[in-house]
């Protein structure tokens, strides 16, 4: 009798300090066979002023009625939206905002669908300003309901924007990829919507496409923020968009107006088993979350390339035996390729995060761009690196 | 015999717990730990009294103050100043007005030996320090915002 009650203790201690973990295994780990090679064809380099640094957070190519390609950022220093011409890398021009409560107090994000209509995320406000080529704001878009209830991050999205995430515009609308930043509990998978659409023509916001339950369910501890953010890109036909979640191998494919995703694996050669993190998450500090993103395998952004009919995907290889002294930064960064049809094609180890700013990254003509972090300290330049795909002989 | 046996065993549970709980090392243990591994690790002239460590990423509001405090206390001998997880040292310099190459008193840590390795490593540090060895360290932080406050009080008491 007292052998079993010491059992049904223990048994019971071990359920309450225990929390439900996932494990995503990678079926085709070794298995996938390469044709194509990824190779650096070109670098781009600007020069930037005294105002400007490099690795900026967005960026839009942005190509006038005439045909006229620009390579615009965001400075949030100086609340400017730059212009260079692509082609030369000639400086052109600055867009500047006025900053404060009438203005554009902490820009995040933009798309310029023409120089009239120029949208900014005003993170500071959560919401979206209309403005124009003068800088004048012509409207505000709330994203959050003006902030009413307080607790709002439990019933909208966060944004988190960078130029490898961008703003898409699709039939009309502005679709807007956003995140929980936290573990999403069990009754807020059906309900918690990642993605907002601004009506172009009526200027209202509607909310869609909510997070996997096979990978975000089960109040899995996914802590931190990095492990919940959604990378969006534009599927070919239009009307459908492509998810990568960071802890899944696969992409997530979803009609524009609905809700049934489907599955397509889209993984790594080399990519293990991605675990949720053991614990708690409400006991799972800053610093936890950090070690566990930089030991798993974990993917972001997915970038079609319209020119060659591939998607590259980036994937950030986990440190296992990761010292105190490891960052986030120190990840291998591969460029996974992929056919139209998701179909593996290849992988390219390009470096770590401490060179290949891969959140600054998108397709031109040339190829991908990704924006180099060379080792010039006194941050004069912005290098863009590109690189083509190359079948492989047999 | 059983109920000394099972105050035995109470006890015996009692020890386990404490015993676990205080090899749990503090967070202000680990930040004084991992803030004296860095600076052995830097050559701090020995009359320096305060190190302020700033970050280039976390508490926007915090930062911004440790920012203010750099531009008006840079030329302090006193001082020594540690930049920390920078987005951007251009930048940095243009706010403050200062070139940084012309700062004996100022160390820019590209490598994140001070990083402290706690959630605090988001909020400007004020270290006091004696001969190279950490005395006492506070953050600048939303909980308490009147690190740099009371740091400028004792450099004026210094002067008096």
């Amino acid at each position: 009798m007292k052998t079993k009650l010491i059992c049904i203790f223990i048994s019971l201690l071990t359920v309450a300090c225990t929390n439900n973990t996932v494990e995503i295994k990678n079926g085709k780990k070794g298995l996938l066979k390469t044709t194509y090679s990824l190779e650096l064809t070109a670098t781009k380099e600007l020069s930037l002023d005294t105002l400007t640094a490099p690795k900026i957070q967005y960026s839009q190519i942005y190509a006038d009625s005439v045909g006229n390609r620009y390579f615009t950022f965001l400075n949030d220093y100086n609340n400017s939206i730059y212009f260079y011409d692509y082609t030369t890398l000639k400086f052109i021009k600055t867009i500047r905002f006025e900053k404060g409560t009438k203005g554009i107090k902490s820009p995040k994000g933009f798309y310029i669908k023409n120089m009239d209509s120029i949208f900014i995320y005003n993170k500071s406000m959560v919401e979206i300003v209309l403005a124009n080529q003068r800088g004048e704001i012509l409207k505000r878009i709330s994203l959050n309901n003006k902030g009413i209830p307080k607790d709002w991050t439990q019933m909208y999205p966060q944004y988190h924007f960078e130029t490898a995430n961008p703003f898409m515009e699709v039939s009309g609308k502005l679709l807007l990829t956003g995140q929980y930043f936290g573990s999403l509990t069990e009754p807020m998978i059906p309900s918690f919507k990642f993605r907002a659409q601004v009506d172009l023509n009526t200027m209202k916001v509607d909310f869609r496409h909510t997070y996997p339950a096979e990978l975000y369910g089960s109040d899995y501890n996914w802590e931190g923020g990095a492990f919940t953010e959604v990378y969006a890109e534009l599927h070919p036909d239009g009307d459908k968009l492509i998810y990568s979640f960071p802890v899944s191998h696969d992409v997530y494919i979803v009609g524009i107006n609905s809700d049934t995703y489907r599955k397509v694996y889209a993984g790594s050669n080399v990519a293990g088993t991605i675990h949720s993190i053991e614990g708690n998450p409400r006991k799972t500090d800053g610093q936890k979350s950090v070690a566990h993103y930089i030991r798993e395998d974990l993917y972001s952004a997915i970038r079609y390339d319209k020119y060659r009919q591939v998607y590259y995907r980036f994937f950030l290889k986990g440190i296992p035996n990761a010292s105190f002294a490891t960052t986030m930064d120190d990840k291998p960064v591969s460029v996974i390729i992929m056919d139209k049809d998701f179909h593996y094609l290849g992988e390219k180890v390009i470096g770590t995060g401490r060179n290949w700013y891969w959140q600054n990254s998108f397709v031109t003509q040339e190829g991908l761009n990704i924006e180099y972090l060379d080792k010039d300290r006194d941050e004069k330049h912005l290098t863009l690196k590109i690189f083509t795909i190359k079948k492989n002989k047999k | 015999m059983r109920v000394i046996r099972n105050c035995f065993m109470a006890l015996l549970s009692c020890i386990f717990v404490v015993t676990f709980y205080s090899c749990k090392k503090s967070a202000h243990e680990i930040e004084t730990q991992n803030l004296s591994s860095a600076i052995s690790k830097v050559n701090i002239a020995n009359h320096s009294k305060w190190i302020v460590i700033l970050p280039g990423l976390g508490c926007h509001g915090c930062i911004q103050e440790g920012e203010d405090f750099v531009k008006k206390y840079i030329q302090n001998k006193s001082i020594f100043f540690v930049l920390t997880n920078i987005s951007s040292l251009k930048i940095l310099q243009q706010k403050i007005g200062v070139q940084i190459k012309n700062c004996p008193n100022v160390y820019v840590d590209y490598d994140g030996l001070f990083n402290t390795h706690t959630d605090n490593n988001v909020y400007p540090c004020i270290v006091s320090v004696e001969n190279g060895k950490v005395i006492e360290h506070e953050f600048q932080s939303p909980k308490n915002g009147a690190a740099f406050y009371n740091l400028r009080s004792k450099i004026i008491m210094e002067k008096q």
